[in-house]
């Protein structure tokens, strides 16, 4: 072994496994090396360092506390044996919280002005102008380009896709109406519902007005929620937020960070507010509406354009059958509905929903927990069941969480009927009123 | 019989709880910094690992569950907004980190501010691994199973993080040519 291949892998001595060959030829190659060695010692001084000093153990009431907890439950169980008392132990934790809470969110924006730089200020004050601005506008469409898989999520980017095309059109007048649209799909309010358009899969839903569909694309809906939003993210400090003003523009560079939490990154880099981004606004310095805006992806090092804004047309005539979406024959929209209930689905794991969405798939049963398929048409369970039928399971994982996604991850591996084997995650999310577990993508 | 099974599940779960409580609390402690609610989260994660066994499910690798559990409870905890995610500017700014219990003892918030301000110098997937190895005692394989990656990118994220915090706490001497 050379200095260099030992100096490249003597991190893996800090591994407490068994002693595997590669720790045997490092710590021989050790015993002969004082370069090493001391770079070695080096490695074991960093690792020293983040030691605790001091023992973190939990609380020696914990264990009783935990038990207590429980010997209630049993009681009540024993009590009345058909509810079941679900309440997380922190609930009344939170009602405190939710106080001191409120509290900071009234004083927030105070601390934010006064501890911001002046550059900041200027900028926080442009935006509060372009905000006033807005209000002049009746309607609007935007020509976009982002980096995006076309049959997808609207908030789905990466930097290896293609740039894809991307229109908003918005009308202001009450009530708003707006439509969100690439190759594969479209999104349309029209002002009493929302309704998604898959045209390859002819899957057509139909869900309550309020139902965030558009995702991130939401704050784009309306130029007041964009800067209003940034004017937020400016005054806590959230972001690195800059502005100059050249030939009749105005440019705002602000720098953020992914938001969430990135314990396991699966979802890191895969929506733009689950990445590291530097967004570049251009506002017509006298009217102070928008007119363009580019969008970064930070990567290590690198960064790649994700979305390019080619330009807004504001106060145009839009034609109203614009906010129509005609459905082929033989194609109605389907209601998705949220408030369902199947104590099956409510009361378990989302593995053991899992479990029970790949047995269904396999037998091409989406009728025992119909719940589960709530976001598929009968077109898309056919086309599931083509693809998936008679499926075998080879194994399902232990399920894990990332960024701010509500539901759960579980990992599966399975082998479809032409031997192939698949090994992916699939998305479950419990996040309705009755805490039933529904397929939210992964197939 | 129904008696029994409770009591059996009962004296499973404590000798479960005697064996983990420790290394979860500790788990949630250095990434909430907060004992409370590192108590709730251990307690929930006990709870629902009992409720589970209740409802004939039962776990078969429970330290993995139990690692995989709290990991997920500590990721809401964060997504439900009681952890600031620091700022850019604030992660550079900033050298310390402030716990929020005034009761835990002086020398553990300060054990937490001492490593928590230096591992804000590593992007937050590097960070993470260490603090899996060095403060939860996982090993790189245990790690790959938890964050679903493969052991070479855990290795390599451990290689780079520590790298990184070998050349802050022992800055090279810049030897000039004159």
């Amino acid at each position: 072994m050379t200095c260099k291949d030992c100096k490249a892998e003597m991190h893996q001595l800090f591994d407490d496994q068994s002693e595997s060959k590669i720790q045997q030829e490092i710590k021989h190659h050790l015993a002969g090396c004082d370069d090493c060695t001391a770079a070695f010692d080096e490695m074991k001084s960093v690792f020293s360092f983040l030691q605790p000093a001091e023992t973190v153990n939990a609380p020696l009431l914990l264990k009783q506390q935990i038990l207590d907890h429980l010997i209630k439950e049993e009681k009540k169980m024993k009590n009345d044996k058909f509810r079941l008392i679900n309440l997380p132990v922190s609930f009344k934790r939170i009602v405190s919280i939710a106080a001191v809470v409120a509290t900071i969110l009234l004083i927030m924006p105070f601390i934010g002005k006064n501890g911001s730089s002046s550059e900041a200020k200027a900028a926080v004050s442009f935006l509060e102008k372009s905000i006033l601005a807005t209000d002049q506008i009746h309607s609007m469409i935007i020509h976009f380009s982002v980096r995006t898989d076309t049959h997808d999520n609207f908030a789905l980017i990466g930097k290896d896709y293609p740039m894809v095309a991307h229109t908003i059109t918005k009308s202001f007048d009450t009530p708003a109406k707006w439509k969100v649209e690439k190759s594969g799909r479209t999104i349309l309010n029209d002002g009493t519902a929302q309704y998604l358009w898959m045209p390859e899969v002819k899957n057509a839903i139909k869900t309550g007005i309020g139902s965030g569909m558009a995702e991130w694309f939401h704050i784009l809906l309306d130029p007041r929620n964009i800067l209003s939003m940034e004017e937020e993210a400016a005054k806590a400090k959230n972001s690195r937020i800059s502005e100059k003003e050249a030939g009749g523009k105005t440019y705002l560079i602000i720098t953020s960070r992914a938001e969430g939490n990135f314990l396991n990154d699966y979802l890191l880099n895969k929506s733009i507010d689950a990445s590291d981004n530097r967004r570049e606004y251009v506002f017509d310095s006298k009217t102070k509406l928008l007119e363009g805006l580019k969008i970064y992806l930070l990567d290590k090092t690198k960064e790649r354009l994700i979305f390019d804004l080619d330009h807004i047309e504001y106060n145009t005539v839009i034609n109203p059958a614009t906010f129509t979406i005609p459905l082929p024959e033989g194609i109605e929209w389907s209601v998705l509905d949220l408030n369902v209930t199947n104590a099956n689905l409510s009361n378990i794991s989302s593995k053991k929903a899992a479990e029970l969405a790949l047995e269904g798939l396999a037998k091409k049963d989406f009728d025992s927990n119909k719940e589960l398929w709530s976001q598929y048409n009968f077109i898309m369970l056919k086309l599931i069941a083509s693809q998936y039928g008679d499926l075998q399971v080879i194994q399902i994982g232990e399920p894990f969480k990332s960024w701010i996604y509500p539901g759960e991850f579980v990992p599966y591996e399975i082998k479809q009927k032409d031997g192939s084997i698949r090994k992916w995650n699939l998305a479950l999310r419990n996040d309705n009123p009755h805490k039933v577990w529904m397929i939210d993508g992964g197939l | 019989m129904a008696a029994n099974d409770e009591s059996k599940r009962f004296k499973e779960l404590e000798q479960c709880i005697n064996e983990y409580q420790d290394q979860l609390f500790r788990f949630a402690f250095f990434r909430t910094g907060s004992v409370a609610d590192s108590e709730d989260l251990v307690q929930d994660v006990f709870v629902k690992l009992y409720r589970s066994q209740r409802q004939q499910a039962p776990v078969k690798n429970i330290k993995h569950y139990l690692f995989r559990s709290i990991a997920n409870a500590c990721t809401d905890f964060q997504r439900k907004g009681k952890y600031h995610f620091e700022s850019v500017e604030k992660i550079e700014d900033s050298t310390t980190l402030q716990v929020k219990d005034a009761s835990w003892p002086l020398l553990l918030k300060e054990e937490y501010n001492r490593i928590e301000s230096l591992l804000q110098h590593l992007p937050e997937e590097q960070a993470e691994i260490i603090r899996l190895r060095v403060l939860d005692h996982l090993n790189f394989t245990e790690i790959a199973v938890l964050l679903s990656q493969p052991v070479t990118t855990v290795k390599s994220r451990f290689k780079y993080g520590i790298d990184k915090l070998k050349n802050i706490l022992h800055p090279k001497e810049i030897i000039y040519d004159l």
